[in-house]
């Protein structure tokens, strides 16, 4: 049982391996620590200052350029017990139910665009399109093609389905959806993007044999696209959740300012009005560090779940060795 | 160990020092009170925020005459005046007073609205130059007891008649609209008739504001009034619960057309229906909208909304202030700052922007003679001195829940109870 020479030595060799650049980083360590230093401090400035500075904010009767009182936890007791906080939280979730389809969509024409189409990298252009277009143009757009005698109900009605016709975006019911599939039509050409960048990693070996074995066009998609690309599915998956937390508010401030009622108003626009419109600037920092907490969660989330992701994976390949 | 308390002791001291520049931070600006003081000799400059000259069809002509005849009293300072789009005014002049930098002078409304941006404004009451002999100058206190505006110019609330729809529905409008049942009645039978009897825009809720200001004025005394200035009555009040009922009365009579109106259509839709024949009668506050009517719709007068059965006058209308002007607390030319708002109420401004632009002057010392049919028609009833306007006390939250309100409400989805419910909670919040 005991090691023999050369695996003494071999060991001796990797910790001799691994250990300059572990003394290395310490020993250039102020040296590193100065490199590094000024971005460090613009970190903090940019990013964390900023933060602490509103959770501090959000603890006081914040009057900028008046006497401002600390009030404690009394912004968020305000915010928890105002049912106009629930109600555009619950919308936010509302917004989260399109998740499947901001994911399945991109990824379904990914996977297409993977076989040899004609014209794949025009088709992947015009799917960029939106993604490079001013979501307060687009939205503005939108907002005419959907408006009452807007294009979209005037087609409706020329083609014989005039019962379908709708006021879009001033329906409490139907807004949301719309929102939920507008924002699809802007965020799909980054999805089939980064579906089709993971995509072309993938062996075609793979599908290959699965062919052979008389899998169809869903057997790939389910069983060999998906699973050997989980990674950017699910990093696409977060990005998504995080910008319907955070980059909303252009859609929503155009199309329809939260409205009908508060039906299709968002965390950020709320903040929005409760800081610039109504001056409420303690209630609105509140808010903003309740929103964090939530990104802030969910990011979490999608890392607890990649790295169950990525441990069942290993378990799987080793399973198969 | 050392070397980690060193780092916990480093830590706790970066701690303390983000916590010591944080409450540094805290900003511990007193309201100052301004005082009409004389402009110093040496040349200054001043920033002139507004949205006004947009406002008007030769606003840009009026305000030039302006600080031309400024500069010409006060050679010293030079004023750059900043028009800015009206979506994005306010927005812009919240950033200005959370960065405590931008314009020295700025255009503002009273009461609330002034009152939600008191921390970057200086209280005007004792700046108010003697000379101007102004009205609207009480009901734009806030709640505070301080006026933050010099008002100026003069607005009221009356309805733009198509005279050819009335004919055509067999309606005579001064007989119609005499009386309030009889305005329920021209609604019953205008709509019957197939003729819109309002241009209406529901969905942004400028409609229900603009009704809100003009029924509730009539359900106001002097009395009551200046509670309301003061933020002394609460929004449970039943005058309030009186206008509501009256605006649904109004719908339910089909006043406001079908739900085009109601669910889809915005204010700002309205006066384009009005301007095509659309709709006998429509709400403005502005002579130039009259101006604009009359063009488009040569039969058009102006009449004043009748009072409703609970009214506390005999022919109010909704009138006071169009706007006013503010000064800065960071400016570092108070008494030009405040010279350049007083002069905006004066005679020489006043009588320019009448004369230019069309605007009904609130210096009662300027001679605002009407020449044109709807000059004749609406200034008369401006500048009714049984007029008042309880429009600048209405916390901007609680027009929030109007706004957004509005459609769901007059529409019936949204019970007045639940509507009360949250303009209630709203008023409380801003108070």
């Amino acid at each position: 049982m005991t090691a023999t020479a050369a695996e003494r030595t071999a060991a001796k060799d990797r910790r001799a391996r691994r250990r300059p650049r572990f003394e290395g980083g310490l020993a250039g360590g102020p040296a590193a620590l100065l490199l590094l230093l000024p971005v460090a401090l613009l970190e903090i400035a940019i990013l964390f200052a900023p933060l602490l500075y509103i959770a501090f904010r959000s603890l006081y009767d914040w009057q900028p350029g008046g006497d401002s009182e600390f009030i404690g936890f009394d912004n968020y007791v305000a915010l928890f017990t105002d049912p106009a906080f629930w109600q555009v939280v619950g919308n936010q979730f509302f917004y989260l139910l399109g998740l499947p389809l901001w994911v399945i969509a991109p990824l379904v024409v990914a996977f297409m665009l993977r076989e040899k189409v004609a014209g794949a990298g025009f088709f992947r252009s015009v799917y960029f399109l939106p993604a490079v277009m001013s979501p307060a143009v687009v939205a503005l757009v939108f907002r005419a093609l959907l408006s009452g005698d807007g294009p979209v109900n005037a087609l409706l009605r020329a083609v014989g389905l005039g019962s379908l016709a709708h006021p879009w975006l001033s329906d409490e019911a139907a807004v949301k959806p719309v929102i939920v599939i507008l924002v699809l039509w802007a965020g799909f050409g980054t999805g089939v993007l980064i579906f089709s960048a993971a995509l072309s990693a993938v062996p075609k070996h793979l599908f290959e044999a699965a062919r052979l074995d008389g899998v169809g066009f869903w057997g790939e998609f389910w069983h060999i696209a998906v699973p050997s690309i989980r990674s950017a599915v699910v990093l696409w998956m977060i990005f998504q959740v995080i910008s319907i937390f955070l980059f909303m508010f252009s859609w929503v401030y155009v199309l329809t300012r939260g409205g009908p009622g508060l039906s299709s108003a968002t965390m950020d626009f709320a903040i929005y009005q409760e800081f610039m419109r109504f001056g409420f600037f303690g209630t609105a920092a509140a808010q903003s560090v309740v929103l964090m907490l939530f990104i802030v969660f969910i990011a979490a989330l999608g890392g607890v779940i990649v790295k169950l992701l990525g441990r069942d994976r290993s378990r799987g390949k080793r399973a198969a060795a | 160990m050392k070397l980690r308390r060193s780092r916990l002791l480093a830590g706790l001291a970066a701690v303390a020092a983000a916590a010591l520049v944080l409450t540094g931070c805290s900003g511990g600006g007193k309201s100052n009170t301004l005082t009409l003081g004389e402009v110093p000799k040496d040349d200054t400059k001043l920033t002139v925020w507004t949205f006004l000259p947009d406002n008007y069809e030769h606003g840009k002509e009026a305000y030039d005459q302006i600080i031309a005849a400024f500069n010409e009293k006060y050679p010293q300072v030079e004023v750059d005046l900043v028009t800015m789009p009206y979506p994005t005014y306010f927005d812009q002049v919240r950033n200005a007073g959370v960065s405590r930098s931008g314009p020295d002078v700025i255009t503002m409304y009273g009461g609330a609205q002034a009152y939600s941006y008191r921390n970057s404004l200086f209280p005007m009451q004792d700046a108010l130059d003697p000379a101007n002999d102004i009205r609207y100058i009480d009901e734009n206190y806030s709640r505070d007891g301080n006026l933050y505006i010099v008002p100026t110019g003069a607005y009221g609330y009356a309805m733009l008649v198509n005279q050819d729809l009335f004919k055509k529905g067999g309606v005579d409008p001064k007989e119609g609209l005499a009386t309030w049942d009889g305005l329920i009645q021209t609604c019953t039978t205008l709509s019957g008739k197939g003729i819109q009897p309002f241009a209406s825009g529901w969905q942004d809720g400028f409609q229900l504001e603009t009704l809100l200001y003009m029924i509730s004025s009539q359900l106001m005394d002097t009395e009551t009034l200046a509670k309301w200035t003061k933020g002394e009555l609460p929004l449970t009040d039943p005058l309030f619960r009186t206008v509501i009922d009256r605006v649904l009365e109004m719908n339910e009579a089909g006043c406001f057309g079908g739900e085009e109106a109601l669910g889809r259509a915005m204010y700002d839709d309205a006066f384009n229906q009005y301007y095509a024949g659309d709709g006998a009668m429509f709400l403005t506050g502005g002579l130039s909208t009259a101006e604009t009517g009359y063009k488009e719709q040569p039969s058009t007068t102006v009449m004043p909304m009748p009072q409703v059965p609970e009214s506390k006058h005999e022919s109010l209308i909704d009138a006071g202030a169009e706007a006013g002007w503010s000064v800065t607390k960071w400016t570092k030319s108070p008494e030009a700052a405040a010279a350049f708002a007083n002069f905006m109420a004066g005679t020489e401004a006043q009588q320019i922007l009448w004369d230019v632009a069309n605007v009904v002057p609130n210096n009662n010392a300027v001679k605002a003679e009407p020449s044109t049919p709807m000059q004749k028609a609406f200034v008369p009833l401006i500048l009714n001195p049984e007029n008042h306007t309880g429009f600048s006390s209405f916390p901007l939250e609680v027009l929030a829940v109007v706004e957004r309100n509005a459609a769901p409400l007059v529409s019936g989805k949204m019970s007045e109870d639940e509507f009360f419910e949250q303009a209630v909670r709203a008023y409380d919040k801003s108070s």
